[in-house]
């Protein structure tokens, strides 16, 4: 009950813009919104709940979490470009809309200079897989093959643009090979794809974990900078020759310009959240590595990510790049 | 063959004629908006082919309707009833877009609050008092259900707490 | 088969847990209370009261979640049988006979018979759950881009026999139905289309929202736009006893149950669509069927028996792929993996045999569920029945008010407010144009499957279609359509050879 009346304050007020900036010494005074441009209980959602769970006693005040997944999200991200720098006001930012969205589409917000990075506390786990009983038994062999034999290998992701996507799009054009991609909406069904024989590999998330456990996928690596600790038999694409890695980070942002108190007693609430045993579990849970960064950190990634991303997307001429 | 579950209320034959017309003006323009993507990508449908069959097949099937409409049977017009029918429609259908596109700025209850008011009052035809009882009551009585119940955070606008 | 009997043996000890059995009812409860308000279908109805269920282990809450899954079906075909208000797509057809036994006083044997048919349904798919085991779940596998395709076809082949007025405006509804599925991302390329630079269009039209505006302001309006008294509703009998289905009723109806049940089953098990194809697939084939087909439209019980056991078969089905597959079949689902995932439980082959009291315990709880739900609501006939007298005009705001304010509640987003007016009233508009919404909702569902489906399909066969019909199952369901396609004709023939008149 409390959580609700303190909700709509916390509504009322940034509505109404009538909170003068709080001193930075006594931040936060008042309950603060994190906008979660994401439906309820999906990854980004389930991870930053947990996140925000843990921050709360820290930082003393309440932390309201509103879903808000119009426009693929890019609404919340500029709901939140466009609200106060006071620090009450926070997104759940992640790669896929700093980053990749804008090359895609038309978005109506500057990734590089409308929010303030905080902090980052994980990134989605992506494998490149095949069925147990495939020929392919490394990254090599099946890359090898669609290099011999253009456009026959075919991967299932969830969308073209998803990291996932651009990862393999990026590994089969370092080596020369041609891949199909097979969009299926989501990682479950890619995976339900290929357990049905339908397609040669997929590139996806957590969601192939529970069928590595059954025994009828192999993970042939991930797309990570190095090997999961859960999962020490797969090797990452940095060790496979790369000279890349590709990670779908997940972290906290607000509004540009946000006071520089504001953003450190932030950043040293959320990281000291991230070591919450329930939040970690959480993780775990979902496929999701850590992938701890202060704010500093967190700016050099998004800053590295909006340019890599948009050279990668160039060069594979789609979203906005795409031939008309 | 009877007409099923006839709707209540119908347009007669030369309105109903120029109705799908206009239909066939917007499946025409459907059509045209789909030839503007890409019909065909390099190995595969590109993003304009199925939006072009389906409005083609929708241009095809006013073309069919607006024809069947021509030959058939003129019903006899109902001037008199009609002209009070649309009034009440009107009063309705502008109503429910004003409190639509009020929703957000004026907030949940006195968006709602102005719009139920004014429906009843002018579209119903009733008192002011029990316009404004109902209407009150159908609001707090979605704020309970919603906001307090279903924890919607919906918005307030104008009003504070 | 004897593994599955012991571990529903288990599902049932558990599901008949002092706590759970409570869970299940007050989920079942909730769902109803919530799902029979007019205009927030199950979608609606579970997002809303899915936090309720964070605080319990994950067994209680997956059948509580259930339970209010079940529970808004429920309302879902109450509304849709008394207002003419479809919670989700799969109810539309549930609108047509059910709405219209309403209308004629019948509206109990018509809520009646949908929660019998509901709980007989439950029983069906329980038993073949646990006949043929978790395994029956690789169903799904067998169903890939190509077959998902074919199935899609017959289902638009089975919408254009669905629909009121005449033939040709029912083709040019699904048509635009099928067009209006591709506003939003591009399902391959996710480019945008039509969006017109509107940011909240990238996701495409909702469907919820367009049941909202198309189904329940539009019917507010038509209420408002009608001449006094001609919507006024039969005056229904009060009693129990009268309220529920008569002898002639269930004699006409055993036969609806027992094949929607069948047909629910094996195709709820396919997440792509199979769902919502098995509840107007019911229709059609019991129309087909019937000794008088003119009847249907015009409050055939049948109608509603049919479509709404197997929309209830099919929604107990799709566990089996949600829960061993982790492929949600819809939006409803989806949340439930959410659920899932909270709890800390990853749905997969393994779960039936590492979590046995999990995946028993939530097909049992169907069961009982279904069971709770009959004794729910089958007291309460005669108040449901009673809301008929609700006067118009205090009807209308409260519908509006549902649609508004459950329109902002799926997204938290004020555009899909704006959206449901409007769509109100262009579906008020169609209607006096006597444009049936049904078949563009039907197809504006299987739209966004069909073209995702086929163009999967072809990057899967490297351009060629021949892949669509080289595999046996897609070839199949692909004659089958043509079958239902040709039948009219084939009749036409027949009758024409015969010498009768045309009847149609």
């Amino acid at each position: 009950m409390t959580d609700r009346i303190t909700r709509r304050m916390t509504l009322a007020a940034g509505a109404a813009l009538i909170a003068a900036p709080a001193g930075a010494q006594d931040f936060p005074t008042r309950p603060i919104t994190l906008v979660i441009p994401f439906s309820p209980a999906g990854g980004s959602d389930l991870t930053a709940r947990a996140l925000v769970k843990a921050a709360e006693p820290i930082l003393g005040q309440p932390i309201t979490v509103v879903n808000r997944p119009a426009g693929g999200g890019a609404q919340a991200m500029q709901e939140v470009a466009r609200a106060a720098p006071d620090g009450y006001t926070l997104v759940n930012s992640t790669a896929i809309l700093t980053a990749i969205a804008p090359n895609m589409r038309d978005v109506p917000y500057n990734s590089a200079t409308d929010f303030t990075p905080i902090m980052t506390y994980g990134a989605f786990n992506t494998f490149i897989a095949v069925r147990a009983d495939s020929q392919y038994q490394t990254l090599q062999e099946l890359l090898d093959f669609a290099k011999a034999n253009p456009r026959v290998v075919t991967v299932g992701v969830s969308v073209i643009g998803a990291s996932s996507h651009l990862g393999m799009a990026r590994l089969a054009q370092d080596r020369g090979a041609q891949v199909s991609f097979v969009p299926f909406g989501g990682g479950a069904p890619a995976v339900t794809a290929l357990l049905g024989r339908h397609i040669t590999s997929v590139v996806v998330s957590g969601e192939v974990l529970p069928h590595v456990a059954s025994g009828q996928v192999r993970l042939l690596a991930t797309l990570m900078g190095e090997r999961v600790p859960s999962l020490p038999n797969v090797p990452s694409i940095r060790e496979l020759g790369f000279d890349w890695s590709m990670n779908s980070w997940l972290g906290i942002a607000g509004p540009a310009n946000m006071p520089q108190p504001v953003v450190k007693r932030l950043q040293d609430a959320f990281l000291q959240a991230s070591n919450d045993a329930n939040f970690k579990r959480v993780m775990d849970e979902i496929a999701v590595a850590e992938l701890r960064n202060d704010a500093a950190g967190a700016a050099r990634i998004m800053a590295e990510d909006i340019r890599s991303f948009e050279a990668l997307i160039k060069e594979l001429k789609l979203g906005r790049y795409a031939a008309r | 063959m009877e007409d099923g579950a006839a709707p209540e209320v119908a347009l007669s034959g030369r309105w109903d004629a120029a109705a799908l017309g206009l239909v066939l003006l917007l499946t025409i323009g459907a059509l045209v908006l789909s030839l503007g993507y890409p019909l065909w990508g390099d190995f595969q449908p590109g993003p304009g082919l199925f939006p072009t069959l389906a409005a083609g097949l929708a241009v095809l099937c006013a073309l069919g309707a607006l024809g069947s409409a021509l030959l058939a049977e003129r019903g006899a017009a109902t001037g008199r009833e009609e002209a009070r029918v649309w009034r009440r429609l009107l009063v309705y259908a502008g109503i429910v877009l004003i409190w639509a596109a009020s929703f957000a700025t004026l907030g949940f209850a006195a968006s709602g609050a102005i719009a139920l008011t004014l429906l009843m009052r002018v579209g119903e035809g009733m008192g002011w008092l029990p316009s404004l009882a109902i209407a009150g009551v159908t609001i707090a009585l979605g704020w309970l259900l919603f906001e307090v119940l279903l924890g919607v955070p919906l918005p307030h606008g104008v009003l504070p707490t | 088969m004897m593994e599955s009997l012991i571990g529903l043996g288990q599902g049932f000890g558990i599901a008949l847990s002092f706590g759970n059995l409570l869970w299940c009812l007050l989920g079942v409860a909730l769902g109803t209370a919530v799902g029979v308000l007019p205009g927030l279908g199950p979608t609606a109805t579970i997002s809303l009261l899915l936090p309720i269920t964070f605080r319990l282990d994950a067994t209680s809450s997956l059948i509580m979640l259930s339970g209010i899954y079940y529970g808004a079906m429920y309302g879902g075909s109450i509304t849709s049988i008394l207002v003419k208000i479809p919670g989700e797509a799969s109810s539309i057809v549930t609108c047509i006979d059910g709405h219209e036994m309403a209308r004629r006083g019948r509206a109990g044997p018509a809520l009646g018979i949908s929660a019998f048919g509901s709980f007989i349904a439950g029983v069906v798919a329980t038993l073949g759950v646990a006949l043929a085991g978790p395994a029956v779940a690789d169903v799904a596998l067998a169903f890939g881009p190509a077959e998902y395709t074919a199935l899609v076809v017959l289902g638009l082949v089975l919408v254009t026999q669905i629909g009121e007025g005449p033939r040709i405006r029912a083709l040019l509804m699904a048509a635009l139905g099928l067009w209006g599925s591709t506003v939003g991302l591009d399902p391959i390329e996710g480019t945008t289309r039509f969006t017109f630079g509107v940011l909240e269009l990238q996701d495409g039209l909702d469907i919820a929202v367009l049941a909202m505006g198309l189904f329940g302001v539009a019917e507010v309006l038509t209420l408002a736009a009608a001449k006094e008294g001609s919507t006024q509703m039969v005056d229904s009998p009060r009693g129990l006893r009268a309220l529920l289905p008569d002898r002639a009723d269930w004699r006409a109806s055993s036969g609806p149950i027992a094949r929607g049940s069948v047909l629910g089953f094996a195709l709820g098990l396919l997440p792509g669509g199979g769902a919502l194809i098995s509840s107007f697939a019911s229709y059609v084939m019991e129309r087909r069927l019937a000794k008088d087909p003119s009847r249907f439209g015009q409050g055939a019980i049948e109608g509603v028996a049919g479509p709404e056991t197997a929309n209830n078969a099919a929604a107990q089905a799709s566990f089996v792929p949600l829960l061993s597959l982790g492929i949600p079949s819809n939006v409803v689902m989806g949340v439930m993996i959410g659920a899932l995932m909270i709890q800390g439980i990853a749905p997969g082959p393994m779960l039936a045999t590492e979590r046995p009291e999990l995946f028993w315990g939530v097909i049992a709880s169907m069961l009982i569920g279904n069971l709770m739900l009959l004794v729910l609501n089958v007291p309460l006939l005669p108040v449901f029945v009673a809301l008929l007298r609700v006067p118009q005009r205090i009807l209308a705001p409260l519908i509006l008010l549902f649609c508004v304010v459950g329109a902002y509640s799926l997204q938290n987003s004020a555009f899909d407010v704006m959206m449901v007016a409007i769509f109100g009233v262009v579906g008020f508009l169609l209607r006096l144009v006597r444009l049936d919404p049904a078949p563009f909702m039907l197809a504006f569902v299987l739209g966004e499957l069909l073209e995702k489906s086929i163009r999967q399909s072809l990057l899967i066969g490297l351009g060629s279609p021949m892949i669509l019909v080289e595999k046996p199952i897609s070839a199949a369901l692909f004659a089958l359509a043509a079958l239902v396609l040709c039948w009219p004709a084939l009749r036409w023939i027949q009758i024409r050879i015969m010498g009768g008149r045309r009847t149609t």
